[in-house]
């Protein structure tokens, strides 16, 4: 038969220590599952981050391929050289410069060297144009990377700041499992009390496993 | 009293928060740079190269024309306004106003591509010191002061003398023909032409 002085407090350390190992293997799982959470959201972020810093990028790079910037300078060119052109009026007129009685093959002439010396001013306007349409585009390039630049830099600061805030998320994700550690530990603490118990009564069949002097 | 401290606000929560308003601060700050900034357009900018085409145009024809007048009274002095050299100073003198046209049309715009790029620079500055202040109030308020600043006209230096070199090219050419020698301009018409009462020989 049976001594129930003994076995009682082998038996409760045994549930003890079982719902002991329940609870910490609860709180690990917790403290896991938080942590991942924290983990899961942090990359996703850091992924759209990426993301819109890559579209950005993309954005600008589509601009700067060969044939676009050849395009960009053309169209520079073209733009730059119809500015100056416009204000390229000249003058024409011979009729205040010759004298009345200047012969026709005089008044043709000078006619001729006006036109020629418009016609030259002109062409000199058109290359004008041409040879700043290079810089003009460079410009432009500068403006577009450095506002990329700034897009970026943005992106890069969230992505840091984030990424910072991340160990503090993960140190509370520890912290979440600490209560049922704390009754996991406790529980524990109990069982191996009622086994200490249990094996200093010298009851139960079980408790002589325990007990001292046992050859 | 809390059990182990859980009834304190969370950290990683208040920093996540925190996070969370400064980026909308920063892109609030943004926006209202931004809207400060949108009316340096591109019509804002080609305003500029006209005032500066209408500062320096009618510089360019004043001394062109006054150019032309002394070296027509120059030629006539020397009997040379109806001939070859009188012919070729003039069309030397209209192209060099012409370049000098373009020249000034490049200038203004130069004027106009420096002022976007100081906008450029202004507002540059503006978005950094809105990434490590995030006070979009003070982004906006300087962009404001800024965007004000940038908006006033801007001002030119007149030009300086373009063309008096002509009149004493022209002076030179006459005497350098009366003396004999031989001006390019000379073959301008024909040799042997009764035409030309002041052939340039």
């Amino acid at each position: 038969m049976c001594d129930p002085t003994g076995i009682t407090p082998l038996m409760i350390s045994l549930a003890l220590t079982a719902a002991s190992t329940a609870l910490s293997a609860q709180a690990a799982k917790k403290v896991e599952k938080k942590r991942n959470n924290a983990i899961s959201a942090e990359t996703a972020r850091q992924d759209g981050l990426q993301k819109r810093s890559i579209a950005a990028l993309k954005n600008t790079q589509e601009e700067f391929t060969p044939e676009k910037q050849q395009e960009g300078i053309d169209r520079a060119g073209e733009e730059r050289s119809q500015r100056l052109l416009e204000n390229t009026v000249g003058s024409t007129d011979t009729t205040s410069s010759l004298t009345g009685s200047a012969p026709k093959i005089v008044q043709d002439t000078a006619a001729q060297q006006l036109s020629k010396g418009l016609a030259e001013g002109k062409g000199f306007a058109k290359r004008l144009g041409k040879a700043g349409a290079f810089g003009e585009q460079q410009f432009g390039n500068n403006i577009r990377l450095g506002r990329l630049g700034e897009e970026i830099n943005r992106f890069g600061r969230d992505s840091f700041n984030s990424a910072q805030i991340l160990p503090t998320e993960l140190a509370g994700a520890n912290q979440a499992g600490a209560k049922l550690g704390f009754f996991a530990d406790t529980l524990g603490a109990a069982g191996s009390a009622f086994n200490a118990a249990s094996a200093t009564s010298g009851g139960g069949a079980g408790s002589k496993l325990f007990a001292p002097g046992r050859p | 009293m809390c059990f182990m401290g859980g009834g304190g606000p969370d950290p990683a929560e208040t920093a996540r928060q925190q996070e969370i308003a400064r980026a909308a601060r920063v892109e609030e700050g943004t926006q209202s740079i931004n809207e400060q900034f949108a009316k340096f357009d591109d019509p804002f900018f080609e305003g500029i190269e006209k005032s500066a085409l209408d500062f320096f145009n009618p510089q360019v024809t004043d001394q062109f024309n006054s150019t032309r007048e002394a070296l027509t009274k120059s030629l006539a002095r020397n009997g040379n306004l109806d001939g070859s050299v009188g012919a070729r100073g003039l069309g030397d003198l209209t192209k060099a106003f012409t370049t000098e046209q373009a020249n000034v049309g490049e200038k203004a715009l130069n004027i106009s591509r420096d002022a976007r790029a100081n906008v450029e620079k202004n507002r540059a500055n503006l978005i950094r010191d809105l990434s490590g202040t995030a006070d979009p109030f003070a982004a906006a308020n300087a962009a404001a002061a800024s965007a004000a600043a940038l908006s006033r006209p801007p001002e030119f230096s007149p030009i300086a003398d373009l063309f008096s070199k002509f009149i004493d090219i022209g002076a030179t050419q006459v005497v350098g023909a009366n003396r004999g020698f031989k001006n390019p301009a000379s073959t301008l018409f024909g040799s042997g032409s009764s035409g030309s009462t002041t052939f340039v020989p």
